[in-house]
């Protein structure tokens, strides 16, 4: 109970977090002029936990697969909520789907020293979902046009995500092997 | 496990197609501007055939998009929308990338009366 008590928390807290990140990020949109393009800073936080697992005195805390999506899916939510894009829900959360669906086979796959690439093949997907879910909503196969700047800016922007993830991650790992 | 080499040259050359492709997309599909809002065709305007630049409102259930439209070229020229990506794109001439405004569901793309073009591509 009481390492329920603990995970619940952390859980709680990593959420808080994103939505912080994800809130600052809505305000700052990217100069760029192509839709949908962002950093996607708030996916660090998802690979955080994805690749989170603490050993304590209290027993290990790590989150099972479930537990990230719980995670996304109430950043994705109360972030709608906060920051009033409800016209963009839609767009987030397939995006967000595609993403943690591929961000979880792809843990597989990686070490602990390759979470960027992780991050950065999750960005490309989540940056596909996003377009198919807008041309659906849409009816306008043309914005596919948009998918090759799409795919380049996810590589870049999903590197720097997992780079600090990755990072935040070592970081957690030399402070409680000490 | 793949090595880090694996990863980074992997990455690369998907980079490197995305950017090829975008060669292959960029042929001039045509002169008449298409408007559309939630997938509804609301405006068809022949650019070549503009002598007077002028201005257009669209609405939506969200905002308004202002498009203004001069000789052979369109634009977003103003938005009340979240993120106004729409405006950055600014002018459109040539190409098949279409102006998107997703917080409108607004695009605007070229055509040229015939099939020829993304949809024949895309399906």
């Amino acid at each position: 109970m009481r390492i329920a008590t603990k995970k619940l928390t952390i859980m709680a807290a990593l959420t808080a977090a994103a939505l912080i990140v994800f809130i600052i990020e809505a305000q700052i949109p990217l100069p760029l002029p192509i839709p949908g393009a962002k950093l996607g800073l708030a996916n660090a936080i998802t690979l955080f936990a994805l690749f989170y697992s603490q050993s304590g005195q209290q027993g290990t805390v790590s989150f099972k697969n479930s537990d990230v999506l719980i995670i996304l899916i109430c950043r994705i939510l109360l972030g709608s909520f906060i920051t009033g894009r409800f016209a963009l829900l839609i767009l987030s959360l397939s995006g967000g789907l595609l993403s943690i669906a591929v961000q979880i086979f792809m843990k597989r796959i990686v070490t602990d020293k390759q979470i960027w690439v992780c991050g950065a093949i999750g960005a490309v997907f989540h940056n596909i979902g996003q377009i198919v879910a807008a041309i659906l909503i849409s009816g306008t196969p043309a914005i596919a046009a948009y998918l090759p700047a799409l795919i380049i800016i996810g590589i870049i922007s999903g590197t720097i995500t997992g780079l600090i993830a990755q990072a935040a991650l070592s970081r957690m790992k030399s402070i409680y092997t000490n | 496990m793949k090595s880090q080499k694996f990863w980074i040259i992997l990455l690369c050359a998907v980079i490197v197609v995305s950017a090829a492709s975008r060669f292959f997309i960029m042929q001039s599909p045509g002169n008449r501007a298409l408007v559309y809002q939630d997938g509804v065709l609301i405006d068809d305007l022949d650019l070549a055939g503009v002598s007077e630049p002028f201005s257009l409102e669209v609405h939506s259930t969200d905002g308004v998009n202002i498009l203004s439209v001069e000789t052979g070229r369109i634009r977003v020229s103003m938005a009340d929308c979240s993120d106004g990506t729409c405006v950055r794109q600014g002018w459109l001439s040539q190409g098949v990338v279409p102006i998107v405004c997703l917080p409108h569901r607004l695009v605007v793309r070229l055509d040229s009366g015939n099939d020829y073009g993304l949809d024949a591509i895309v399906g």
